[in-house]
């Protein structure tokens, strides 16, 4: 696999368990040797220069790494020696870190007695004492309640541009609200890499519109095939449903519309079928359309 | 370097705040304690029955420290597997690895800043012991130069012991398991000088016995032979516990 991570940007990575995301992430921060071909973390190779290349690397493991008998504060003093922070600068790269993840309150707390939240929080914190310009993250929300979720990743977010971030996740709307591109793996090769919009549109077969009328005849779905530019329709669902498809680049909907209401099937719903970031990942890991009429998801 | 101190300082302040480090002073204090208790008594016996005509080669050090020494190095083969079994292995169990692994930092580094933690505590273990020879050198003479010869070996083969330790928790994320391999390594290098037959392969397997080098320091005699087979001992296991740390990034 290939892939390369633009400076500042936020790079997501996606892939069904056992895709090797995990694995790729520990070569990138030397706990695992490729067995062949190069990684290079801001220009340093990770075999040959290991550590310059891990000096400018800041990772969350899956498993956030934390000395259960230590406090907050003392962890992360000690990360912060560890990962070579100038001996007078340790104190304030920890204030820094423990502000900027809402740890204050925890700072003289033993680890062991932290919530799985918390933890979390430190494990963010560990990443970034020696503010490293790439950041490795593997699944950095999982095991947090909705509201930390929200916090985490606006912090992530508030580390675009100055850092350079890969993080993994299985949560699919997270890759689309804080990564700028998603790279797809699969069975240990890249997919995709792309936008989300970008791999949507290219994924999309067709321009897709759900309508829904009140009164579901069966005349409607031949007038609605007889339109210019329409493909198919598929009558989905108990609530008089119908997925009609058009060809790539044209918008029916005002054509769709009139003809329903003509056809006096009361007209409930019509909106666009957008393809979510479930879709477009099924179809690429895969490799199956999805079933047909399946409507668009929140 | 820094890095070998910032690790050594960590494991210090776990060993400390941990219960094994006191668990072990403790069970090394009662059982050596004891021991120097019954030597002394064994000496008080002898020197009645000498009725104060002591041999020219009578000497209160070597009938009790000699045999002390002798036996603190068992305790010692006993306490030292339990002392390093959790200083790479419970990294291993707490995924703590991955942190120091990916860290600006070598393999060398992470055994060596062990390594001298667990010196740390043992020399503080040694210092502590001190009190023996110290309580009766109050109300006697004692030889002083076979007491600091003892104490070179049993600094020697301390060192020796915790390298061997600190490879074996290498080995297996397991804390028991590594204290298994450990003590089975140890008794292993202890026993080579036990047996008997005068073949030609004894010779050697006795000169790589621990009991061989360091029967000779106690009784007073500091060769260099003894010396470097008790540190490239230390440095060989160094070695390895560097290698299979290296050796885990290929798995």
């Amino acid at each position: 696999m290939s892939f390369q991570a633009r400076e500042g940007e936020i790079l997501g990575f996606l892939g069904p368990n056992g895709a090797g995301k995990t694995t790729t992430m520990r070569v990138l921060t030397g706990f695992l040797a490729p067995t062949s071909g190069r990684a290079l973390i801001a220009g340093y190779d990770v075999v040959e220069k290991p550590l310059e290349a891990k000096r400018h690397v800041g990772y969350l493991p899956e498993v956030v790494p934390l000395y259960d008998d230590f406090t907050t504060r003392e962890y992360l003093g000690f990360v912060a020696r560890l990962k070579g922070v100038d001996r007078r600068k340790v104190r304030g790269a920890v204030d820094r870190v423990m502000s900027l993840c809402g740890l204050e309150e925890v700072a003289d707390r033993l680890l062991r007695n932290l919530s799985r939240g918390y933890r979390q929080r430190v494990g963010l914190a560990h990443a970034i004492v020696h503010d490293p310009p790439v950041l490795i993250l593997d699944e950095p929300t999982s095991a947090m309640d909705p509201r930390q979720i929200v916090e985490i990743r606006t912090l992530i977010k508030s580390l675009r541009g100055t850092h350079t971030i890969i993080l993994s996740t299985h949560i699919l709307p997270e890759a689309t609200a804080v990564c700028d591109r998603v790279i797809i793996i699969n069975e240990g090769s890249v997919v995709a890499v792309d936008t989300y919009e970008q791999l949507a549109a290219r994924l999309r077969s067709s321009e897709k519109t759900l309508v829904r009328v009140a009164r579901p005849q069966d005349d409607l779905v031949r007038r609605l095939r007889a339109l210019p530019g329409i493909l198919h329709v598929t009558a989905g669902g108990a609530g008089g449903e119908f997925v009609v498809e058009a060809e790539l680049g044209q918008d029916r909907r005002e054509e769709i519309a009139r003809t329903v209401v003509e056809a006096g099937a009361g007209l409930l719903e019509l909106r666009p079928v957008a393809m979510s970031l479930e879709d477009v990942f099924l179809r690429l890991v895969t490799h199956e359309e999805p079933a047909d009429g399946e409507g668009p998801r929140a | 370097m820094s890095g070998t101190l910032v690790i050594a300082r960590k494991e210090l302040k776990q060993l400390f705040t941990s219960p094994i480090a006191y668990v072990a002073l403790a069970m090394f204090f009662v059982i050596t304690g004891f021991l120097f208790f019954s030597l002394v008594g064994v000496y008080t016996t002898q020197v009645l029955q000498l009725q104060g005509t002591p041999p020219s080669d009578f000497n209160p050090t070597r009938i009790i420290f000699s045999p002390l020494y002798q036996d603190t190095s068992f305790v010692l083969l006993l306490l030292v597997p339990v002392l390093t079994m959790r200083l790479v292995a419970e990294e291993d169990r707490a995924h703590t690895m991955e942190l120091l692994a990916t860290s600006p930092v070598t393999s060398t580094a992470i055994v060596l800043g062990k390594y001298v933690a667990a010196l740390v505590l043992y020399l503080v273990l040694l210092a502590l012991s001190a009190y023996m020879p110290l309580s009766l050198a109050v109300i006697g003479r004692l030889d002083w130069g076979l007491l600091a010869s003892s104490y070179v070996g049993l600094l020697l083969l301390g060192g020796a012991f915790l390298a061997v330790g600190l490879f074996a928790s290498t080995l297996n994320d397991n804390q028991i398991v590594a204290a298994a391999i450990g003590f089975a390594i140890l008794l292993l290098f202890w026993i080579l000088g036990f047996a008997q037959q005068s073949s030609g392969g004894q010779q050697i397997l006795s000169q790589l016995s621990f009991s061989t080098h360091f029967n000779n320091l106690t009784s007073g005699v500091v060769d260099t032979q003894d010396v470097l087979f008790f540190l490239s001992l230390a440095g060989f296991f160094l070695f390895l516990g560097v290698l299979t740390l290296e050796s885990r990034k290929w798995r």
